[in-house]
């Protein structure tokens, strides 16, 4: 732990909750944005997350204090995974019925290496995992059970893995369909703020746009759609409760094998959002007002 | 068997209601001004936005401005380019639109892109000249009224309103099906279909200081049976996208001005499937009149209040919804389920 020093002047109103963002690849981003967080005195009572966010969630919530070391060590094993992290084999993969659970297998190891048979209730702090139910819709928050079948349920991503079926034989996909940024059910689940460790969208450079396949050109739709809901979401959670945004907006989410590269823009995020939030508020030490704090969210 | 042709029923005229007048007149002075209509993408789906076209030109409702997505934002021009002639045209534009005249026959280039490096499956040429052959207008500046189509910025996702410039790349690139129809680069920046930012754009009609806004949405198609297989997945996933998308567009709108939520029917076939436009159009065409009639007899003040003026079944799977929704019952159809359509046998 860092001096006290480091400390930001702002307090946050209790409960308050870490929110992890989906965006595959660029979640490894949410790895730098913890330390410079708790550094500043900033911890959370609970913890919701979705997709690969919700595996950075998780390992946060299973021992917040060893979260860098474990997420490093499972993001570097999946980045070695060749045929998991070709995310061409994977579409093909998903497309194919016959292949369809083998993609979810290949990341059902890795998870399990991190996780074993760990359930929700041996957590030391409450996590959220948030999925997108088939029939109506909506989001669907698991909060009990094994941890490892939550996160999968999270991450499956349409297309590429088939749906999970919960308990109560409800059939769901990847959360970041209608919770990309789960601040609305950070919120339901008793959240009186949220500091949301967004990992961002894009999937190119803007310089990249010009040169690419069609294949990326839909993918890259596709986020843009998810995302654009987020905006709505947050805007509406921050009129009722103060929100923290930080937000690293590099990295691609497809590029498995270079995941950790965005650690460190990351760890810079968060820096900046914690300088930028102690500079609006002046000398007085102070609890938040409802409002968006740190960073915007880009896209509508 | 003979195939059965559906037409759309009488108004609500004196043979009904014993009212006498058909054209309920006082709704078009009670919405706010500017008057936005918003028209949202769907492909063959815009076949909807005709036939609600008709039936807001039977109320006088005409727009100030229009702003509208993909299929959405080529009817705004043919309405903004000249407003009188809009719903006759349309008529001549809907009874020839299909897939060839939109992407061409085009098998050859689908398969060579999936092997190629290249942006798109197909080329826009054949759209850009069935655009062409629709509009007479080539620049924004050419046209009557006020509109904005909008695309998404590839790069940052970003929704954004062209309203000024080139009319054909707006257009183009604002019905861009993303990995299907090119990206297009308008003032160096690359766009694609509005549908990935805001497929029914009512919050950026708010933000470009509309008074009241006109939805006249796409309709939705039959639901696809809930299954495990990857293209139905994909399939509802992209109608769960659809939906989120629209509610938050709605409660964004409505929480600020009067939105008035045109109803749409509910069992279309595939967005690119052109066979059943016509009888699509006409049953709109039924339900928006039907709707409007009703609204107008709504008890209101002078002017409507913000808030979303809708049927019931346009928004009761959503309590976000129905929390801002002014209730417009259905005084027309209890007779026939299905607004006293006539289904003639030829």
């Amino acid at each position: 732990m860092s001096s006290p020093t480091s400390h930001v002047r702002f307090r946050l109103p209790e409960p308050m909750a870490f929110a992890f963002t989906g965006g595959l690849a660029r979640t490894a981003a949410q790895i730098g944005m913890v330390p410079p967080l708790t550094e500043a005195g900033l911890d959370p009572n609970l913890v919701v997350g979705t997709s690969a966010g919700a595996v950075n969630a998780a390992l946060f919530a299973a021992d917040p204090a060893d979260f860098v070391t474990e997420a490093t060590r499972l993001w570097a094993g999946v980045a070695k995974d060749k045929a998991l992290t070709s995310m061409r084999r994977s579409t093909v993969r998903g497309l194919a019925s016959s292949q369809a659970s083998r993609t979810r297998n290949m990341l059902r190891k890795h998870l399990e290496r991190a996780f074993g048979t760990l359930d929700f209730d041996q957590l030391s702090l409450p996590l959220y995992v948030t999925t997108t139910e088939l029939e109506s819709g909506r989001a669907v928050v698991i909060n009990s059970g094994a941890v490892v079948d939550a996160l999968l349920a999270s991450m499956s991503l349409p297309g590429v893995m088939p749906p999970s079926e919960l308990s109560d034989g409800q059939l769901v996909v990847d959360g970041s369909v209608v919770a990309d940024v789960p601040v609305k059910e950070a919120i339901a689940v008793g959240a009186n703020s949220v500091v949301i460790l967004d990992s961002g969208s894009s999937v190119v450079d803007e310089s990249a746009v010009e040169d690419i396949s069609w294949y990326h050109v839909m993918a890259l739709a596709a986020t843009h759609m998810l995302r654009s809901q987020a905006r709505h979401q947050v805007d509406a959670a921050s009129a009722s409760i103060p929100v923290v945004v930080v937000s690293s907006g590099s990295g691609n989410p497809f590029d498995l094998r270079n995941a950790l590269d965005t650690v460190s823009t990351g760890e810079e995020a968060a820096r900046r959002v914690l300088v930028d939030v102690d500079g609006q508020l002046g000398s007085r030490r102070r609890l938040l007002r409802p409002g968006r704090y740190g960073d915007e969210l880009v896209s509508q | 068997m003979a195939d059965q042709i559906r037409v759309p029923g009488p108004g609500p005229g004196p043979g009904i209601d014993g009212v006498g007048i058909t054209t309920p007149l006082k709704l078009a002075a009670s919405l706010p001004r500017p008057i936005v209509f918003v028209m949202a993408g769907g492909g063959a789906h815009g076949c909807v936005q005709w036939g609600l076209l008709q039936a807001l030109y039977e109320t006088d409702i005409r727009p100030d401005t229009l702003i509208g997505t993909s299929a959405g934002a080529l009817t705004c021009a043919v309405v903004a380019e000249d407003p009188i002639s809009a719903t006759s045209r349309l008529t001549y534009v809907w009874s020839q639109l299909d897939l060839e005249v939109l992407v061409g026959d085009s098998w050859l280039s689908m398969i060579s892109a999936a092997t190629k490096r290249k942006n798109s499956i197909v080329d826009n040429s054949t759209e850009q000249a069935t655009i062409e052959a629709i509009l007479a207008a080539r620049d924004f500046s050419d046209l009557a009224l006020p509109m904005a189509a909008v695309a998404t910025d590839l790069a940052t996702g970003e929704a954004t309103a062209i309203d000024s410039g080139a009319l054909i790349p707006a257009l183009l690139a604002s019905s861009a099906i993303p990995g299907v129809l090119p990206p297009v680069t308008i003032n160096g920046r690359q766009y694609v279909d509005g549908l990935a930012s805001a497929n029914l754009p009512a919050r950026l009609a708010v933000e470009r200081g509309a008074g009241s806004i006109i939805v006249l949405g796409t309709g939705s198609r039959t639901p696809t049976p809930i299954s495990t297989s990857a293209p139905k997945v994909v399939s509802r996933v992209n109608a769960i996208l659809n939906a989120s998308q629209r509610r938050g567009q709605l409660v964004a709108s409505g929480s600020e001005v009067p939105v008035v939520l045109l109803p749409t029917p509910d069992d279309l076939g595939a967005a690119l499937d052109f066979r059943e436009t016509i009888s699509a159009a006409g049953k709109s065409y039924e339900l928006g009149r039907n709707y409007l009639y009703d609204l107008s007899n709504l008890p209101t003040k002078r002017h409507l209040r913000a808030g979303i003026y809708a049927r019931p079944s346009e928004v009761e799977s959503d309590a976000e919804l129905v929390e801002l929704t002014v209730e417009v019952p259905d005084s027309l159809t209890s007779h026939e389920p299905t607004s006293g359509s006539a289904e003639v046998v030829v």
